[in-house]
């Protein structure tokens, strides 16, 4: 996993459009201030940009450079910019894109399932407790990030405590685009050079349950899981017959959608990350989570694995991971029988189950959150997902 | 029927003519039972047209009187935390938090709810409360308590009678303190009840006290009245009421003392609380505010005299709120003080209970989750807190040494802390904990803490440990035979139930004993920490398997409880 950052990258994807390119195609756009003759490009529409994500506007144009690769000179106006942008979608790319790895993540599941939710409480999370835990920093990779997730995410659920709406289609990203999450995983690690340093940038996308109901639909996300380096799978054991069963019953204010099936929606997404490749297990790690576990907790008995405390280490505990996985299998073969623990092993190289409560508690019909948000083991999948690419350690106790 | 003759048909109109008199002294209007009554104390000459002319003639009004509900409405039956809610909410009539105000044009109860400024209790009025209300944590029980009116409207009349109920318990408490009729008429005014039907509500509230607390009038001569009192009840709620008997021997018995004042945040300040108790069935209510504790025990009898020399009185004329506890405000005091009810009668005064008073509200919905050693609590700050105090200590601390600080420990937390990571974690071990959290108010300099919230967490089993070994020895080894040695061991003494061993071809771990799985039963026994248990587990012959240790589910529940098993690493349960 060790990589020469001078030597140009051959396939960088694109934390925006998930698309891949080259490193020497990146573009750069004019900073737009004057040159040293005076001159200055006036702004202009980007016709990328708008198709693409819908962002209208003008802006100064953008151009290729292949000899620079981090600051380049606008060739009309002559002014010096450090604006990159991808070559395919003209988005601005984060200051240390292609520096530094990559990880795309795809959160997928079905509608209300929860991954808007889990996403917000494992960044903040992430800002207030796992980062100390880690050594490890996460801030957002560019504006963008910055103010989108502090202001739409994390003060709606934290401070209006109310969940957020469904999150838009794809198809409607177009009227209001909802763009990936980028942020910026930093850690300290362990070395005679001080202050060495394990980055990666991480790219959230927060797919709509609706995208995955039809084919159709399906199409506009193949690109965001096949450039995807690792996917995370939200389940609502809710949405299960057994599971409705168990479930508290203030917890079951809706009735469940067949397409919202967990099972149907696995099969979805194995198709799309299959479809146009050999019929082999997929390689990319797997996270299957399985959320809303304070519906659940009264019927966990004490000494279950969903009822420790959470690992304190500086890292992926493999044991506790473990222990959880194969509790979570079997409660899964409880709930919904055998058919989607089959169905991963057919299908996967490498997954795991997580079992997590984003809110600790269940919400109020109304969709809020009546008290402080209390999550619980909300950040072993992404921890686990680091680990396999080896941003965090793992754990290994006997 | 005996008539009199005319000598006695001039007393008995000069005993009606005081009669009346004396009711009208007391009431402004009456009923039916009133009339019946004062006929049979004139005498029998007087008929109930002459009682009903002469109690015209004082100014008091002979009306029927509406019955009165004796349960609450079923709209709100099945909320029993209603009227709590209500008087928590500082309000006398749910209906104030919908049009957030006292009343001030009136209204109209006995054909019907009408406000008089043409306003209407419905469905969208309680939504459109709903909707103005600040959607915080601070109004959580103004939402529920509009929820649970927005509920009840969508039965008919039901708020009719909610409100109806809420004022007759209102005016039934008054009742209860012997207020006469004519200031429990006024309290119903005050509600903003249209004047003349305050006064009949009222009326139905006093009869209907009368009825149950005083006997069956006396004859006034060896003739019996012309019929028995019970003939023309007010209502048939109070057909059935048993009458006391005409007397009572009266044995002196000691006050009964308050023993539930409560203290309860104002919502919306911080320099009020509101103190609540049930009235005891006899003597006066006095409370007395201190720097400490009362120097005696709840229920000691003391000389009322003696109270005098502890801290200084407060009026204790509480009203009477929807719950029929008597409650009354009071400006918290600047430094920690106590307030102690005491119930005097004559020379005695027998000591109640007493609360601490602090500034700020104490915080709301202390709650806790326990995940093993550790307990999460959550809460919801009061106004203006900084921070909170939490102590715990486990319940097992001897009750007999009250303030044992055996195993207690308190840590601090800030508000932003709390908030940030998701409530307050610690290690609090696997015994019963009484937990307390104190919120901290103020800023630098001049903090002070709130009276305490508190929970006790039950305890789970104490943890045993187990893990599956290889056997030892080479003869194990050399055979390859697949057998395991269970190893249990314990962190504390312990008695440890029935346990059974499974062993299973799952395809995942099991999560609980199937029948025909079971390979070994090993007998309850008493453990000692740092003693482990060994047992040779012999396992088929063939694997892979799961194997697995439960507390014997068959045996007894009592005993299943004491201890929590703890697996090893889900590796060693997957035997090859």
């Amino acid at each position: 996993m060790f990589s020469l950052p001078m030597l140009p990258r051959f396939r960088l994807a694109c934390p925006y459009c998930y698309e891949t390119f080259p490193e020497w195609r990146i573009g750069f756009r004019c900073s737009g201030r004057p040159g040293p003759s005076g001159d200055r490009c006036e702004p202009e529409s980007d016709p990328l940009l708008e198709s693409r994500f819908g962002i209208t506007g003008d802006r100064p144009h953008t151009f290729r450079d292949g000899r620079h690769r981090y600051h380049s000179v606008c060739p009309v106006s002559k002014a010096k910019t450090n604006t990159r942008v991808c070559p395919i979608c003209h988005s601005t790319l984060p200051v240390y894109f292609g520096r530094m790895r990559s990880q795309l993540i795809a959160l997928v599941g079905a509608r209300d399932s929860g991954k808007t939710v889990f996403m917000t409480v494992f960044m903040h999370e992430f800002q207030y407790r796992l980062g100390d835990r880690l050594g490890a920093a996460i801030p957002g990779a560019d504006d963008n990030t910055r103010s989108i997730f502090s202001r739409d995410y994390e003060q709606r659920l934290y401070e209006g405590r109310s969940l957020p709406d469904p999150t838009f289609t794809v198809e409607a990203e177009r009227q209001g685009y909802r763009p990936p999450m980028v942020f910026r995983f930093m850690r300290q690690i362990r070395s005679r050079l001080p202050g060495r340093t394990k980055q990666t940038l991480l790219s959230f996308f927060d797919t709509a349950g609706e995208d995955l109901i039809t084919t159709a639909s399906t199409e506009l996300n193949i690109r965001y899981l096949e450039a995807a380096d690792a996917i995370i799978l939200i389940l609502d054991p809710l949405q299960m017959k057994g599971g409705r069963q168990l479930a508290a019953s203030e917890a079951l204010q809706q009735e469940p959608r067949p397409e919202d099936d967990p099972y149907s929606v696995l099969q979805r997404i194995t198709e799309m990350l299959k479809a146009g490749h050999r019929d082999r297990p997929v390689r990319k790690p797997l996270g299957v989570v399985f959320t809303k576990l304070d519906a659940l907790w009264h019927k966990f008995p004490e000494g279950s694995p969903l009822k420790r405390p959470e690992s304190d280490g500086a890292g992926c505990d493999e044991r506790d991971s473990l222990d959880v996985h194969h509790h979570v299998q079997a409660l899964l073969h409880d709930w919904d029988g055998p058919q989607i623990d089959q169905y991963l092993k057919y299908n996967f190289r490498c997954f795991r189950y997580f079992g997590v409560s984003a809110l600790g508690a269940i919400p109020t019909p109304d969709k809020r959150v009546s008290t402080v948000i209390s999550p619980y083991r909300v950040g072993d999948p992404i921890l686990w997902l680091l680990s396999k690419a080896h941003m965090v350690p793992v754990i290994r106790r006997r | 029927m005996i008539q009199g003759g005319g000598g006695n048909r001039g007393e008995d109109s000069q005993r009606l003519d005081r009669g009346a008199a004396a009711i009208s002294e007391d009431a402004s209007c009456v009923g039916q039972w009133h009339v019946d009554r004062l006929c049979a104390e004139s005498g029998p000459s007087v008929t109930p047209a002459e009682a009903r002319i002469a109690l015209e003639r004082q100014g008091v009004r002979v009306a029927e009187l509406p019955r009165l509900p004796t349960q609450p409405p079923s709209a709100i039956a099945q909320y029993p935390d209603f009227a709590p809610l209500v008087a928590s909410l500082g309000r006398k009539l749910s209906i104030e938090l919908i049009f957030d105000t006292t009343m001030p044009h009136g209204f109209r109860l006995l054909t019907g709810l009408r406000l008089d400024d043409g306003r209407r209790l419905d469905r969208e009025a309680i939504e459109e409360a709903q909707r103005q209300t600040p959607e915080d944590a601070d109004h959580y029980d103004q939402h529920r308590v509009l929820s649970m009116l927005a509920d009840a409207a969508q039965q008919p009349q039901a708020l009719d009678d909610i409100v109806f109920w809420e004022v007759v318990e209102y005016l039934r408490s008054l009742a209860r303190l012997e207020y006469p009729q004519r200031a429990i008429a006024e309290q119903a005014v005050r509600l903003s009840l249209e004047r003349s039907e305050a006064e009949v509500v009222a009326a139905a509230v006093a009869e209907e006290h009368k009825i149950r607390e005083s006997p069956a009038p006396a004859p006034i001569s060896d003739t019996k009245p012309s019929f028995p009192a019970t003939d023309h009840p007010t209502s048939p709620d109070l057909r059935d009421q048993p009458r006391p008997p005409v007397s009572r021997p009266v044995r002196p018995q000691p006050p009964q003392p308050v023993t539930d004042l409560q203290v309860r945040p104002m919502r919306g300040r911080t320099d009020v609380v509101q103190l609540s108790w049930n009235p005891p069935p006899a003597g006066t209510v006095w409370l007395r505010m201190a720097l400490t504790p009362p120097p005696w025990q709840v229920g000691s009898i003391i000389a009322a005299s003696e109270a005098d020399s502890y801290g200084r009185p407060l009026s204790a004329d509480g009203v009477p709120g929807p719950d029929r506890r008597m409650s009354r405000e009071v400006t918290v005091p600047e430094a920690q003080a106590f307030v102690t009810a005491l119930t005097v009668r004559d020379s005695d005064a027998t000591v109640g209970g007493y609360v601490e008073i602090t500034r700020g509200a104490p915080v709301r919905g202390l709650s806790a989750l326990r995940f093993g050693e550790e307990i999460r609590l959550t809460w919801t700050w009061p106004a203006g807190a900084i921070s909170a105090r939490v102590a715990w200590q486990p319940s097992a601390a001897p009750e007999d040494q009250p303030g044992s600080s055996a195993g207690r420990q308190q840590r601090s937390c800030t508000r932003r802390r709390y908030q940030d990571e998701g409530g307050f974690s610690a290690m609090m071990g696997y015994q019963a904990q009484r937990i307390a959290v104190w919120a901290v108010i103020g800023g630098p300099g001049e903090e002070y803490v709130t009276a305490p919230a508190e929970i006790e967490v039950p305890a789970i089993g104490k943890p045993v440990r187990y893990d599956l070994l290889p056997v030892r020895g080479l003869v194990g080894r050399a055979r390859r035979v697949r057998q395991r040695e269970l190893c249990l061991s314990a962190e504390q003494r312990c008695v440890l139930p029935d346990l059974i061993v499974v062993e299973c071809r799952h395809p995942t771990v099991p999560l609980s004993p199937h029948d025909k799985e079971t390979v070994t039963k090993i007998r309850g026994r008493a453990m000692d920490p740092g003693t482990p248990l060994r047992i040779p587990i012999p396992l088929a012959e063939h694997g892979p398997s799961w194997v697995k240790c439960f507390v014997d589910p068959a045996g007894p529940a009592a005993a299943r409880g004491r201890v929590t098993l703890i697996d090893p690493p889900v590796k060693r349960l997957w035997v090859r």
